[in-house]
């Protein structure tokens, strides 16, 4: 019976019903894809990097290290000279150097150049490896292997011929290396990580880029080395990290800087995570404005409805019951607010996932809901039979005084 | 006579502090009995029809429903003891706006186990019930069955009404001012119809109301400042 007069009534009034209703599920719907882009975000940036044990750069700022050659955010003040990473590679703690050599751009993505034991060694997300969806690594001076997002960009796919440009940004007005054009011989699988959005070469190729016009004319057989940004290292034993980032930064040949990523990406995180929290506090107010807005609906309805409690109270209905009435229906216009805004909010995240991906890397793991979104669920239920008890409180006390006759106080 | 009601010595004040609204030394209503209760407007005949049903209760005196004290029940009870042995008729707005009215005159039967066996010893299911009482008070329930209480005028509302009280042959019916609103044919014919049914349920009839003109009708009439010693408000 409680059910079905709280039912009842709801749909007599369906108008305030259904605008109350609409009112809960854009606060929930919002809550809900700014928690999942909150959290999509973190693990995604968490995901960046695996199996990468010490990143070390020139002298500088570990974020600004982490943002270079990890993100491909900025540049490096400075660069590590290639007797650094053979010294660095033939270290007997150190199982693979990987080395990063940046500055070259194609449409504003990043050039990488290092060796093909990025494609073997770099590991993302849960220690996953880089994966060839077709092609190869690069093998010959001018072959250049593209991230899934670059991929996206070419006319022709594999084979298909790139003029990179020195600088970053999307349109170059540096010097374009036309005469000097790069083979895509491989297309990396999708990472969800910066890697996507990055070209690689060899180290060679990153000299040859930057050889005047009369050395460009007669290549020799090989080149030498060019100055690099960064190196990733995979230590033999995790449990000398500590030791060989305190070796590496007091190394005396070079000035250097040795980061431990996961360490930085959680100090990174926590200056990022300020705008995150904002957001997050920001759709909860929403979401408790909408909820103010049931109560109000509610509170507003009593007035008109006290007659109606009176003719319950008649048919012997207790003043508990009333409240019980009540008290569901602030159940019932919040649930069906909740179910409304979580389909909102996954609609909204299903329509936005290309983008998010394409411009930000961000998956949001649609329809996996996370044990925290069940609790915050429940807390947002909670809230809401919280509001609902102060209608439900006012309508109890209003049937005890009026009882079977609405009195004017 | 068994008394349905009986009243004895009951004195109300809306708080201690204040006069006595009303102070009555004794009231009975006995089963079957058609009783008229007049008396002006704000002389307190619905706090005295709220003591009745268990609403309100007095601060000294026996108050009694079928024998049953009602000042020694619970509040939970007393609302069980209503829902079960009474049923009530408002002036105006008697229906709940959100059912039909069909479920209007049912809904009763869900707050009463009592109302329920009442009807299930007849032989008849809720709807039937209803329909019966509705047929007799001249509604047609087919249609009733689906359609909003807002659409239907003040004179079907309170047959409505009526019907919803004597659904489950509750021994009492009190009802407050229920024709105050009816013109006088539509009055004379709610009365035919309400006294008729009280009859065939052996139904007891407490009805208040200002229009004395009304008193002829009933077993009984009594005026609310001959029974009430506190004199009035």
């Amino acid at each position: 019976m409680l059910l079905r007069v709280a039912w009842k009534n709801l749909l007599y009034r369906r108008l305030t019903t259904a605008l109350t209703v609409v009112a809960i599920a854009a606060g929930v719907a919002l809550l809900f894809a700014i928690e999942r882009v909150r959290s999509g975000a973190r693990e995604s940036f968490a995901a960046t990097v695996a199996g990468v044990d010490l990143i070390v750069g020139a002298r500088g700022s570990p974020i600004n290290l982490l943002l270079y050659s990890v993100f491909h955010l900025g540049d490096a003040v400075n660069n590590l000279s290639s007797a650094t990473w053979q010294e660095l590679a033939d270290h007997s703690a150190v199982k693979v150097a990987i080395p990063l050599a940046m500055g070259d751009s194609w449409h504003g993505h990043r050039v990488v150049g290092t060796t093909t034991d990025y494609f073997t060694n770099y590991r993302y997300g849960d220690q996953r490896r880089l994966v060839f969806s077709q092609g190869r690594a690069f093998e010959n001076l001018f072959d250049v292997v593209v991230g899934h997002a670059v991929a996206q960009r070419l006319q022709q796919g594999l084979g298909e011929r790139l003029v990179l440009a020195h600088g970053v940004s999307e349109t170059s007005f540096s010097v374009s290396h036309e005469d000097m054009p790069f083979k895509v011989t491989g297309i990396l699988a999708r990472t969800h990580t910066p890697t996507d959005r990055a070209l690689f070469v060899s180290l060679p190729a990153i000299t040859a880029l930057h050889l005047d016009d009369e050395q460009r004319q007669a290549l020799p057989a090989t080149l030498p080395l060019p100055a690099l940004t960064a190196l990733w290292l995979k230590l033999q034993d995790k449990f000398t990290i500590l030791a060989l980032q305190r070796e590496f930064n007091t190394y005396r040949r070079e000035a250097l800087t040795a980061i431990i990523p996961g360490v930085s990406l959680q100090q990174l995180w926590q200056t990022l995570g300020l705008a995150e929290r904002i957001f997050l506090l920001l759709s909860f107010l929403v979401f408790g404005i909408s909820l103010l807005g049931m109560t109000v609906a509610l509170l507003i309805g009593l007035e008109t409805r006290r007659q109606e409690m009176a003719v319950l109270r008649s048919i012997g209905a207790s003043p508990r019951f009333i409240f019980a009435v009540l008290i569901v229906e602030a159940l019932l216009i919040s649930l069906a607010g909740i179910v409304a805004g979580v389909a909102l909010s996954y609609m909204g995240l299903y329509a936005c996932e290309p983008l998010l991906v394409a411009k930000f890397g961000l998956t949001t793991g649609l329809f996996i809901p996370a044990v925290t979104e069940l609790w915050f669920l429940l807390a947002i239920v909670g809230c809401a039979l919280l509001a609902g008890c102060i209608p439900a409180r006012l309508a109890y006390r209003n049937s005890l005084a009026d009882g079977l006759a609405v009195r004017i106080r | 006579m068994t008394a349905v009601l009986s009243l004895q010595d009951v004195r109300f004040a809306w708080t201690e502090h204040e006069p006595a609204l009303l102070q009555i030394a004794e009231f009975s209503v006995a089963r079957g009995e058609k009783v008229f209760l007049h008396g002006a407007s704000g002389s307190g005949k619905t706090t005295l029809l709220n003591l009745c049903s268990g609403v309100l209760l007095p601060q000294q005196g026996k108050l009694q429903l079928l024998g049953h004290e009602l000042t020694a029940m619970s509040s939970a009870a007393r609302d069980r003891w209503r829902g079960a042995e009474v049923g009530y008729i408002f002036q105006l707005f008697n229906l709940l706006p959100a059912f039909t009215a069909q479920e209007n005159v049912c809904a009763p039967c869900f707050f009463s186990p009592t109302k329920r066996q009442r009807v299930a010893a007849q032989g008849l299911s809720l709807t039937e019930a209803a329909h019966q009482l509705l047929t007799a008070l001249q509604l047609d329930p087919h249609q009733l069955a689906t359609q909003p209480v807002s659409r239907l005028s003040v004179g079907q509302q309170q047959r409505v009404a009526a019907a919803r009280a004597l659904l489950g042959a509750p021994p009492l019916i009190i009802a407050d001012e229920p024709t105050s609103a009816l013109d006088h044919e539509m009055r004379e014919q709610f009365l035919d119809l309400l006294f008729a049914q009280c009859q065939k349920f052996n139904t007891a009839l407490l009805l208040v109301s200002h229009a004395r003109e009304l008193g002829s009708r009933f077993d009984r009439s009594l005026a609310l400042h001959d029974l009430n010693r506190a004199g009035g408000v």
